[in-house]
């Protein structure tokens, strides 16, 4: 059984109407 | 710019895993956090575990260019060679997978062309407390006592929709000073505002920021009947915060602003922060979090002061113990988690499955652009840092068009013109930073403030391993 050595835990994850972050815009959900 | 193809090429015996010239410090960060190793593809916005060999190999491939024979030769004399081309081979895997090495995309497009979207209304320029590290000058922002009119209020409204464009969801936050000093008008202004933006088919949220001192059943009924989320101000401890956040008599005035949060988050208001202030003599801020969570709150916010003066506003040689207690607060946090409490802590919340768009992460905070800043008398600023500063008055709401010298600058200094974020593995949480914070500390907007940004960096560490060990535990991990 091959070894994994890199688990991918969260995949790529990559209209204005999100909330306006003020910043730390990362923690913002996208509207859609 | 690259496609958005992943690239692996051969060249004689040299195989490289990304193009000539990739910036590994800008596109991939990989770090340890007690148990895990963690790597953070920056532009995929990808997340991955990595035992020890696979960390290793990753950080020479960077080390190497991308040279994968280069990289298996040194990874080789540290592990077993069979043990290294499996590692290399899940890392390959990752790369076909867009989600390793992957590539910058080219997002460009007319920022200065969007509406306004939020106002931060300054319904009053005067405070009922003494806050020392106040960057509002206790509430008045340095131009004197006010209050807004009404009239003032409505023009803001009209101004918002007007200026909105084709966005239905906006925001206004009622300011100060203390906001509560004014309540008659805010309550007009929310029923105002409610009616106008329906008849445009448009929405506004209304949020209240307040230091709490003058909450009362009535005004408890209508946060919760027009369902305004509030941001209550309180330090932490009780030494901290009346050392920090005295009245105007010089008294302490925890023990009078308690019982009141206490009473209006009972009330399960639609959405509540706790937000306090550390300042340079009070940097152990994970014990006012732990305070905080066992007066039974659950949505905290412990934030740095900001400003120009060095008695509050944090320094570099501030930052070897700022970054340990938020070491400190992740062990706590994770304390309460296991106790079977969520308490969380407003700056490590990272949404990493559903985060905004790309655009939207290269314009941040929006301020100047998006979001706008209202003083008592209408006048409009780019943010409520920027009130009453020189150079940054925009126009008045009674009659617009703003400023639009102002407002391209403002557009311009977006996180693709600011070299330094471009540079940075941060940048898709942080937006290129606060515009006031860069402009009050080095004199440009497009010039990050290193203290900040190593704070920020910190943050998102903290996050990603917190979200990670919460996957890990809910997967039976």
């Amino acid at each position: 059984m091959k070894k994994k050595h890199l688990v991918t835990m969260v995949k790529p994850s990559l209209c204005r109407e999100c909330a306006t972050s003020c910043c730390t815009v990362g923690n913002q959900v996208c509207s859609k | 710019m690259w496609g958005s193809a992943p690239f692996f090429i051969t060249w004689g015996e040299e195989c490289m895993i990304c193009p000539p010239g990739y910036d590994f410090a800008a596109h991939i960060h990989t770090y340890q956090w007690k148990d895990l190793n963690i790597c953070l593809d920056v532009n995929s916005g990808a997340i991955h575990l990595l035992d020890e060999i696979g960390l290793h190999l990753v950080e020479v491939l960077a080390q190497n260019q991308g040279d994968e024979q280069a990289a298996l030769s040194v990874c080789s004399r540290a592990y077993p060679e069979a043990e290294a081309l499996e590692a290399l081979d899940d890392i390959r895997q990752a790369v076909l997978e867009e989600a390793l090495f992957s590539n910058p995309q080219d997002i460009r497009f007319d920022y200065s062309s969007l509406g306004v979207k939020a106002l931060c209304l300054n319904v009053a320029h005067l405070c009922n407390m003494k806050c020392r590290y106040c960057f509002a000058s206790q509430g008045d922002f340095g131009r004197g006592k006010a209050l807004m009119p009404f009239e003032v209020g409505r023009q803001a409204i009209d101004f918002l929709l007007e200026q909105s464009g084709p966005v239905r969801r906006l925001e206004v936050d009622f300011f100060g000073g203390e906001p509560l000093l004014n309540i008659k008008v805010v309550k007009q202004l929310v029923d105002y505002g409610e009616q106008a933006a329906s008849e445009r088919g448009k929405q506004i949220h209304f949020t209240l920021t307040t230091n709490g001192l003058l909450l009362d059943d009535d005004i408890n009924r209508f946060i919760l009947d027009k369902q305004l989320s509030v941001v209550l101000s309180m330090d932490g401890r009780p030494e901290t915060h009346d050392f920090n956040r005295p009245l105007s008599d010089g008294s302490g005035s925890y023990s009078r602003v308690l019982p009141r949060f206490k009473d209006l988050v009972g009330l399960k208001p639609v959405s509540y922060y706790i937000r306090g202030t550390f300042a340079r003599h009070t940097l152990d801020f994970a014990s006012d979090y732990r305070h905080l969570a066992d007066l039974g709150f659950d949505s905290i916010s412990l934030e740095p002061a900001v400003g120009t003066g060095k008695e509050f506003a944090l320094q570099e040689s501030d930052l070897p113990e700022v970054l340990a207690e938020y070491e400190r607060l992740v062990d706590l946090i994770l304390e309460y988690r296991r106790a079977g409490r969520d308490v969380s802590f407003f700056h490590f919340n990272l949404n990493l499955q559903q985060g905004p768009c790309l655009a939207k992460r290269m314009t941040g905070c929006g301020a100047g652009v998006e979001y706008l800043a209202v003083t008592p008398e209408g006048d409009l600023y780019p943010c409520h840092q920027l009130v009453g500063e020189e150079g940054f008055y925009m126009g008045n709401v009674a009659n617009s068009p703003l400023d639009q010298e102002i407002r391209r600058k403002l557009a311009g200094s977006h996180m693709a013109n600011k070299a330094e974020c471009m540079r940075c593995w941060a940048r898709n949480f942080c937006g290129g930073g606060c515009h006031a914070n860069n402009y009050l500390s080095q004199g440009t907007l497009l010039q990050p403030n290193p203290v900040t940004c190593a704070m920020h960096r910190k943050r998102v560490e903290a996050g990603i391993y917190l979200e990670l060990r919460r996957a890990n535990s809910s997967s039976g991990n």
